[in-house]
């Protein structure tokens, strides 16, 4: 009994060895690739879609490739200090052809993300071009970047 | 365990790489009907200028860049924003000059239109 559980356990290291050799397979092709910075675990390859965040200041910038969906095709929803991308992607055949290989896939997807600081949700904007999802959140007035001038005594 | 380093082992592509930045594999759909094949590929980020298409010896190229700034202050990253390189044989009989190429939302369309030579044919029956 106990072997066999342990065998099960094993199953998983193996599992998860193989996910962390995976993770490193970009750091021997450029190093300068520190691998994603977000939790491994919650970045399987059926994570749609894939976002960036920068922090330029002022403001917070969300980045997603999203390719097929134009702007009507997602909803970008602001709740206290998250934000939600959710949308539908389809892929058609097309009418009257028959299909060699198809590796795009269909997603209906929604992600939900913990901002890092509260933004101001009336300044916020989302655009799509070029299949490129770009959400500019403008910081709450307490969370913006504050100069503090060093005074001589 | 002989050898368990797999990531080191080098992996020689067929032919030199020409282009200098590097490239990642997009997903593609190939479809067929009786005029023409049809590519689709998922090229996020990729604008006009950024495609080039190629039709070379059988060989059809795909090169797609990405043109879409990101600025470069990262807080969190998933996703390195990369090209799009994609080599495929095609049949001979693909009339290059007559490949139609559209770009909407990140998705590219190739079609590649096929020559008299390689449209199915009815071969009629005559009694003998």
């Amino acid at each position: 009994m106990w072997s066999r559980f342990s065998d099960f356990e094993n199953t998983f290291a193996l599992m998860d060895e193989l996910r962390r050799r995976l993770d490193r397979v970009w750091e021997d092709v450029d190093p300068s690739w520190q691998g994603p910075t977000a939790d491994p675990r919650s970045l399987s390859a059926a994570v749609f879609p894939r976002v960036n965040l920068f922090d330029t200041g002022s403001n917070l910038v969300l980045k997603a490739d999203v390719p097929g969906l134009s702007e009507k095709d997602v909803q970008v929803t602001l709740d206290g200090g998250g934000i939600s991308i959710s949308g539908e992607r389809k892929v058609i055949a097309p009418e009257g052809y028959s299909a060699h290989r198809q590796e795009r896939s269909p997603v209906k997807f929604s992600r939900s993300l913990t901002l890092p600081c509260t933004v101001n949700p009336e300044q916020t904007t989302a655009t799509v071009k070029d299949g490129v999802l770009t959400i500019t959140l403008t910081k709450s007035a307490e969370a913006q970047p504050r100069q503090i001038t060093v005074r001589a005594q | 365990m002989a050898d368990t380093n797999l990531a080191k082992r080098s992996e020689r592509p067929a032919e030199p790489v020409q282009q200098q930045r590097e490239t990642v594999v997009p997903p593609v759909d190939v479809y067929e009907n009786g005029d023409e094949l049809l590519l689709v590929a998922d090229v996020p980020g990729a604008s006009h200028d950024g495609i080039d298409v190629q039709l070379e010896k059988g060989q059809l190229t795909i090169l797609a860049r990405r043109s879409d700034e990101a600025p470069k202050t990262p807080v969190s990253t998933e996703y390195r924003p990369r090209d799009y390189f994609r080599a495929f044989s095609v049949p001979q009989g693909i009339d290059a000059s007559k490949i139609d190429a559209q770009l909407t939302a990140g998705v590219l369309r190739l079609h590649l239109p096929k020559s008299e030579s390689l449209k199915p044919r009815r071969i009629e029956v005559k009694q003998g």
